[in-house]
């Protein structure tokens, strides 16, 4: 691990305050594409925490996401604001508990499935109960947020996810999960505890991807579960996230930004076609850089500096 | 009976299914020993130290460690009494450094050093097994003694009560096994009681207070290394019967 602060440090720095930045530009295009990489961000960071040292693939995101989104949409009317994003958070923090406990024991593949079933199996039971007993598919979240409010909420809840990513490979936790992660076997005989490890980071995970959907949900307006549970939204946090490179914590942030861009012009000009993208960004993963944008830099890095 | 003895192994027994591969073998280990775990392949050797480490459960009997039933309980719990391991076919910590294996040994254990104490834990101990100096080579790139000895040095960072050590002199050059022999030997003056599996006799000649031979599952003797290994039944069992087959 290279130890190289300085260059990284004001990268960042740059990085940050050209974010806080952003909307005085009050230019709606760049705020849009600034709440969708926030968005993404903050969803693709969080799950390369769990996922990047475990290697435990979660196509939940979508499950967790459209729970926040939900939350809100039933409590829009009649509980406060703040209230409403600690309750959707909690909620996204027990269902991950709950699935973590009774999944992370499994190995890798039935934990995939799982994870995909899961986000299908809620946006069924969400369905059925709209169609027999609210009369309605969707629900509409009326607030009096504007996009730069929306904008500024991601931005700060992108800056706890970096804060509790740059404690956690300091961290005996972080430590832990990456032995986990090169060899459970191993872990186990050396005390560590791989259930509760891999549990906790799978609620922190869960919890952040419902909080986004929580903060979302004023800007979707109107929710229906196709749109909440679109499991498009887990295979493109994956793809975002393993593009990027999952074993830095600004990896994800490198798949995000072009695959936002791409997306969003490639939804302007043949809507139909986002999916095509995502099978090629899959491709071009697997075949050219498994270890990611930041694995690959990493690795540049290092020849440069070899042959200095 | 038990009381002194540091592990109680009663009665053990574990099926693979049709396959007895351990069969109600019962035997004690004392404090400070260097006890050799012997035999033929295939003899339930290995899978014995599996059940002790908890890797494995057992099928029917009990283990006693230091008077506390530890047969069935998960590995991490027997590790954090005290237990630690090494395996047959080594396993290195890939994408970890040397360093951060050998760390891996110690901030989980019973000990729970961190920072600094457990980077200095970690390079004494490599340096103990001949590593000082290569804390930070891609573990990849080691030879397959290297890794080993990454691997005891993880094993023994903890400061260990009872070391499973799991065929790790297999494999090394007459010089290397002169080390390895010393270094065993220096860790068991550290107090650290000692159970090794091994083929090279010896080594197990040269370690061992006591034998313990299992052929077939079943212990066929045990005691000091030159009776057991005059047993009849032990010269039956690595020569074939003097009726010949």
């Amino acid at each position: 691990m290279t130890r190289s602060i300085k260059p990284s440090t004001w990268i960042g720095a740059i990085f940050l305050i050209a974010l806080i930045a952003l909307p005085w530009l009050e230019n709606a295009y760049w705020l849009t594409l600034g709440i969708s990489m926030l968005m993404y961000g903050v969803l693709a960071t969080s799950w390369a925490l769990f996922s990047g040292p475990t290697h435990y693939i979660s196509l939940a995101t979508a499950a967790f996401y459209g729970i926040g989104a939900y939350g809100v949409g039933l409590g829009i009317e009649s509980l406060p604001y703040p209230l409403l994003l600690a309750l959707c958070t909690l909620a996204g923090a027990i269902v991950a508990a709950l699935v973590g406990l009774a999944t992370l024991r499994l190995s890798g593949v039935y934990f995939v499935i799982f994870t995909l079933g899961l986000a299908e199996f809620i946006r069924q039971v969400v369905t059925w109960i709209q169609n027999n007993f609210t009369g309605s598919r969707g629900m509409y979240v009326l607030t009096d947020f504007t996009d730069v409010d929306i904008y500024y909420q991601l931005l700060a809840l992108g800056a706890m996810v970096a804060v509790f990513g740059l404690w956690l490979v300091r961290s005996k936790l972080g430590f832990a999960l990456r032995v986990i992660g090169s060899d459970e076997t191993v872990a186990a005989h050396v005390g560590i505890d791989s259930a509760r490890s891999k549990v906790v980071l799978f609620v922190f995970s869960g919890a952040v991807a419902a909080l986004t959907g929580a903060i979302m949900a004023p800007r979707l307006s109107y929710i229906e579960p196709s749109m909440a549970f679109s499991p498009d939204l887990s295979f493109q946090v994956v793809i975002m996230a393993l593009l990027g490179g999952v074993h830095k914590l600004w990896g994800p942030l490198l798949g995000v930004i072009p695959l936002t861009l791409v997306w969003e012009f490639i939804a302007a000009v043949m809507p139909t076609q986002t999916v095509l993208l995502l099978g090629l960004a899959f491709l071009i993963i697997v075949y050219f850089i498994p270890q990611g944008i930041a694995g690959w830099l990493s690795a540049w890095a290092k020849r440069g500096s070899d042959e200095r | 009976m038990r009381g002194s003895r540091l592990l109680e192994v009663s009665h053990v027994t574990k099926r693979f299914g049709g396959l007895q591969a351990v069969d109600g073998v019962s035997f004690g280990v004392d404090p400070n020993q260097v006890v050799g775990l012997i035999g033929p392949n295939g003899s339930g050797k290995t899978t014995m130290m599996n059940m002790i480490s908890g890797a494995l459960r057992v099928t029917s009997g009990d283990i006693f460690f230091q008077d506390r039933l530890i047969s069935n309980r998960p590995p991490r719990t027997i590790f954090m009494r005290g237990v630690s391991r090494t395996f047959q076919l080594v396993r290195p910590l890939a994408g970890l450094t040397p360093l951060e294996s050998v760390m891996a040994g110690v901030v989980f254990s019973r000990l729970g050093l961190w920072g600094r104490e457990a980077v200095k834990a970690a390079e004494r101990a490599l340096a103990r097994v001949g590593m000082g100096g290569r804390e930070t080579q891609p573990m990849a790139a080691l030879t397959y003694i290297d890794q080993k000895r990454v691997e005891l040095a993880r094993a023994m960072v903890s400061q260990p009560t009872l070391l499973l050590l799991d065929e790790w002199l297999a494999g090394l050059n007459p010089t290397e096994l002169g080390e390895g022999i010393e270094l065993v030997r220096s860790i068991q003056q550290d107090g650290t009681t000692i159970i090794l599996v091994e083929h090279l006799m010896d080594a197990i000649r040269s370690l061992c207070d006591t034998c313990v031979v299992m052929n077939a599952g079943q212990l066929i003797a045990q005691g000091a290394p030159d009776q057991a290994l005059q047993h009849p039944e032990v010269i039956a069992a690595y020569l074939g019967d003097s009726d010949g087959v």
